[in-house]
């Protein structure tokens, strides 16, 4: 049989629409995640995707607050409980809590403490996010699990780490990104205006939660091979966005440069970056957000492509003048020759100088926007966003599994529940409640 | 200088009180401490303080949404917070907006519901959707 072509072989093996008739990679894997905001339950989800059985832990009848910040009214998703079906959860719940069981637990109350015991006792990980030492407080910390289940990969992901001078402070993402010097490298150059830039994605956020995850299949890896034994791990948000400076602390440790921040282009290659387009993409558009002009990133940075720029451009004197890649690349050239292309993109759509770059074979990307990426073929195609029948919200739009993997593919079953959802089947399977017991303890507001 | 502010810590008892940003996005009036009751007046343009929190009396036009006390103890319950946010307005247009279907057209679980439109902590028009 002839060995299909590198394209439909891809095809054929991640079609997402096949993945629920395969088995999942971390099925019989148990995690717990009393986990908030983005950082934690990120973690946890990635975990989901891949098969585990995530139990969300919240609180009583309100959940965890990333429920309640939303962008805006209208798409809150009803109802936030059985409790409180007026309320909804807000749209920034979504894509960080995933294929996730939700329960409550109020952690004050020392029944909720005895539950918590009984299901680390059963389960492989436990996912937090809480300020340092809260859990220990609680007499939910790994020091008090470990007792009762030497096996649980325990991953505490907070902002600064669990020792040291500057631990007690609370972080966010945007605080991790200003300490862990990213926003020190992000934004204009000084002679643009100079402002440090933060970014819209909560990328601290999501960058920690998957190496979290990563971590933790790690630890299970040693526990299940090696050792037999579960760990302690320790994530900090500051870290991890020091992690992703690559050459920033070499540099300064060499020669004691900082690296700066140099906007939408490229301290290292020329042409290399995003310009302005005059025209909108939507003319006539009511939508004032339509109505704005349009971007596209350029790269044009050998010199055989910047020739071929200069001549779509109608600036072959700048193909003589910066012939070479060392000239292009100074700070005041690069000013130029960006100028030089926003003049010529000026009576342009971003489609428009697409359009005139691909028939010359120069690399480009128009910057898309929400609506652009849903309904391009390639991300519906590959399942990157899809459409997808909730049992709980109905027909919600959402990102897709984070990769794929040809024989146990992560899937997107649901994308979150209401609080306390699976409270009846998760304290039931797993701790024996029966209907009386759960009804006294919804009663005390301990779930 | 910007004030933040949305979380008011009461000067008599340390309370903090949350004051969700969507309610209190464009505020003047008071509002109480749900540990101790103290009235502040307070007032808020587009998210940001602009003046207060000033001790006063009366009553408190909106309560905070959540509150924890000096032990980080949560404090909720009728007259101390406000019940979890609903409805709330849109913060462009001030009107609360509502939507039963999706940008496709398709059913969805958008609007509040009553307790008696649920079956388990599904919306029923949802659970009937996929029944069978």
């Amino acid at each position: 049989m002839a060995t299909p072509d590198f394209e439909t072989y891809c095809q054929q093996l991640f079609d997402y629409k096949t993945a629920s008739g395969k088995p999942e990679v971390l099925k019989g894997y148990r995690v717990l995640s009393c986990t908030q905001y983005i950082l934690g339950p990120s973690c946890a989800s990635y975990l989901a995707e891949l098969g585990a059985e995530v139990i969300k832990i919240e609180a009583p009848r309100r959940g965890e607050p990333m429920r309640h910040t939303t962008p805006f009214n209208e798409p809150l998703l009803f109802p936030l409980s059985r409790w409180v079906p007026e309320a909804g959860t807000g749209l920034g719940f979504f894509g960080a809590n995933p294929n996730e069981e939700f329960i409550t637990l109020d952690f004050h109350r020392p029944e909720a403490k005895q539950a918590m015991l009984e299901l680390a006792a059963k389960s492989d990980v436990m996912v937090q996010n809480y300020r340092p030492g809260t859990f220990d407080r609680w007499g939910i910390g790994y020091q008090h699990f470990k007792k009762v289940n030497p096996r649980l990969v325990y991953q505490w992901l907070g902002g600064f780490g669990g020792w040291g001078p500057g631990r007690v402070r609370a972080s966010y993402d945007i605080l991790g990104q200003a300490m862990g010097g990213a926003f020190g490298i992000t934004g204009e150059a000084a002679d643009r205006g100079g402002t440090p830039a933060k970014h819209t994605i909560w990328l601290a956020d999501y960058w920690g939660g998957m190496m979290a995850a990563v971590t933790i299949l790690a630890a299970l890896y040693w526990r299940d091979n090696v050792s037999g034994e579960g760990s302690f791990i320790e994530y900090s948000q500051v870290h991890g966005v020091t992690r992703m400076l690559e050459y920033a602390l070499p540099l300064y440790g060499r020669y004691g440069v900082r690296r700066e921040r140099w906007g939408n282009w490229d301290t290292e290659l020329t042409v290399h970056g995003i310009i302005q387009c005059g025209k909108s993409s939507y003319p006539g558009s009511a939508n004032p957000q339509e109505a704005e002009v349009g971007y596209i990133l350029v790269s044009a940075h050998t010199d055989e492509d910047f020739r071929k720029l200069c001549d779509v451009i109608g600036r072959k004197d700048l193909a003589t003048t910066y012939a070479k890649h060392d000239e292009r690349v100074k700070a005041e050239n690069q000013s130029l020759l960006y100028g030089a292309l926003e003049t010529w993109a000026k009576d342009k759509t971003k489609e428009d100088v697409a359009t005139l770059l691909d028939k010359a074979g120069i690399n480009n990307q128009p910057v898309w926007n929400a609506k652009e990426v849903s309904e391009h073929p390639h991300w519906k195609l590959r399942g990157a966003v899809q459409w997808i029948d909730d049992p709980y919200f109905g027909d919600l739009h959402h990102q897709g599994p984070f990769c794929r993997m040809s024989d146990t593919p992560p899937r997107l079953k649901w994308a979150l529940k209401p609080v306390g959802a699976d409270n009846e089947k998760v304290f039931g399977r797993l701790l024996g409640w029966d209907k009386a017991r759960l009804a006294k303890m919804e009663e005390a507001e301990v779930i | 200088m910007i004030n933040q502010g949305l979380v008011l810590t009461c000067a008599k008892c340390a309370t903090k009180n949350f004051l969700d940003p969507y309610p209190f996005w464009n505020f003047a009036g008071n509002t109480k401490c749900a540990g101790c009751d103290a009235v502040y007046a307070m007032k808020f343009v587009n998210g940001q303080l602009v003046s207060g929190p000033t001790p006063g009396s009366g009553k408190a036009d909106l309560l905070p949404g959540y509150a924890e006390d000096k032990s980080g103890a949560g404090i909720t319950g009728e007259g101390k917070t406000r019940p979890a946010p609903q409805s709330r307005p849109d913060p462009f247009t001030g009107k609360q907006k509502h939507v039963s279907k999706s940008l496709r057209g398709k059913p969805m679980s958008g609007a509040p519901l009553k307790k008696e439109d649920l079956v388990g902590s599904k919306a029923r028009f949802i659970a009937e959707l996929y029944k069978g």
